[in-house]
């Protein structure tokens, strides 16, 4: 990749990751929120408008625009002449790209933007794989007595609410044909930690023990590892 | 409050179980249009947080958008898409609302938006992803009304480019051409930010 190249790459990186975090915002926003309330005050405050009012709009806008143009045809013919003489002239006279932004050197395919929005997605996920890692070395590396507690500990319990929401938005990403396979881990990743949140604190040693088996035997911990791997090799 | 709310409607709703709502919404029933609020009120909040940056306002616009809805679900023709007749009228309600919101502001302040610096650009060193994100946002506001919807849909609510050229009753290629012209302009305003990136 040329240097050219390799800095309009750096930059569509750059505003796609800012664009990620302006989700995190979002996000925070939701949880302050009450929707069940919302909801039922919107549909009560929509069922109290009076009925007549949509309809009383219409007539009143009908009212007013037909006069203009159904009574006086010789004045709508001159407007509509107006408009479109205006438009011929413009593009007649305009020229082109005068007072626009100069351009940006060889930046000029989409394809390009998928490929940055592709390189984006991939650091998300190896950074979902990571942190995933993390979490389920700890959980498989604790004594199966104390591994319920481990996982209900304040920190667990946000770091694994973290990799929910954050798996949640990378679907859209994970959907590209060419994440298929990070899709499959990641979804198999997803639903453990969904299991793993639901069990209580007092989560019995050979229940805690069947989980650390099932992660064992899917060899989940290795697969991340190899997933990674091959998503660190393949970015540009 | 639940803290694993995803920037995604709930559940998912089918075809057939929004028509089934919808025919219930126009007949008076509460409790249907209490749930397809429910079904899209996230969706709506988005984006209107994606224009405002602000809950109080995107909460208005939730409020006024499904108030739109329900004064309009008589006209609504159901062999439509739902969801895209309900992101339209959200965006109708956003860039409307957002221009008065520019216009306010820049009256309070003095200062035309184009002029708001992108970012205190006191060192390098002090650049961090936070200064990133916000010189975007302020470059989003820049972006014609058509770039910008695009750009927020396509990111923040995480439409796909169909979902979007249905919402905007535009062909795919022309939101992928507009997606990429607003990231080239998002270039051109960030450019002193993107180049002290490390």
């Amino acid at each position: 990749m040329c240097p050219d190249c390799r800095k309009q790459w750096e930059d569509a990186e750059s505003i796609l990751r800012g664009a990620a975090a302006l989700k995190d915002d979002v996000r925070k926003a939701m949880e302050t929120v009450d929707w069940a309330a919302l909801a039922g005050r919107i549909a009560d405050t929509a069922l109290a408008r009076p009925a007549d009012r949509p309809a009383r709009e219409r007539v009143r806008t009908f009212g007013t625009v037909r006069p203009m143009f159904g009574w006086k045809p010789a004045f709508a013919g001159a407007l509509g002449g107006l408009l479109i003489g205006a438009a011929a002239m413009y593009f007649a006279l305009r020229t082109p790209n005068a007072g626009g932004p100069a351009r940006l050197g060889v930046y000029a395919s989409g394809e390009f933007i998928d490929r940055a929005e592709l390189s984006v997605a991939k650091r998300e996920t190896i950074d979902y794989l990571d942190k995933s890692r993390a979490l389920l070395l700890d959980f498989v590396q604790a004594d199966p007595e104390n591994a319920g507690r481990i996982l209900k500990d304040e920190s667990s319990v946000r770091r694994t609410s973290d990799l929910l929401a954050k798996k949640r938005l990378m679907n859209v990403h994970l959907d590209d044909t060419a994440m298929a396979k990070a899709r499959k881990i990641c979804d198999q990743i997803e639903r453990l930690f969904v299991e793993l949140s639901q069990i209580s604190e007092d989560v019995s040693a050979v229940e805690a023990a069947r989980i650390q088996k099932y992660i064992e035997e899917k060899n989940l911990l290795l697969r991340i590892k190899l997933l990674r791997g091959e998503l660190a090799g393949s970015e540009v | 409050m639940n803290a694993e709310i995803a920037l995604q409607p709930e559940g998912g709703a089918s075809p057939d179980v929004v028509t089934g709502l919808v025919r219930r919404v126009r007949s008076g029933d509460r409790e249907a249009f209490v749930a397809l609020i429910g079904l899209y009120q996230k969706k709506v909040f988005i984006l209107a947080y994606s224009f405002f940056r602000n809950k109080e306002d995107a909460v208005d616009i939730v409020q006024d958008v499904f108030l739109r809805v329900y004064e309009k679900i008589d006209s609504f023709q159901e062999s439509r898409n739902f969801d895209a007749w309900l992101i339209q009228v959200a965006k109708n309600l956003c860039i409307d609302r957002y221009r008065q919101f520019r216009g306010r502001r820049e009256m309070e302040s003095g200062v035309r938006v184009d002029e708001i610096p992108l970012a205190d650009n006191h060192s390098p060193d002090a650049y961090r992803a936070s200064d990133l994100k916000d010189a975007l946002a302020r470059s989003v506001d820049r972006l014609a009304d058509r770039q910008k919807t695009i750009f927020l849909m396509r990111h923040v609510n995480q439409m796909g480019n169909e979902e979007i050229a249905r919402a905007l009753n535009i062909s795919t290629g022309t939101v992928k051409s507009l997606h990429f012209k607003a990231i080239r302009r998002l270039r051109t305003l960030m450019g002193p930010h993107l180049g002290c990136q490390t």
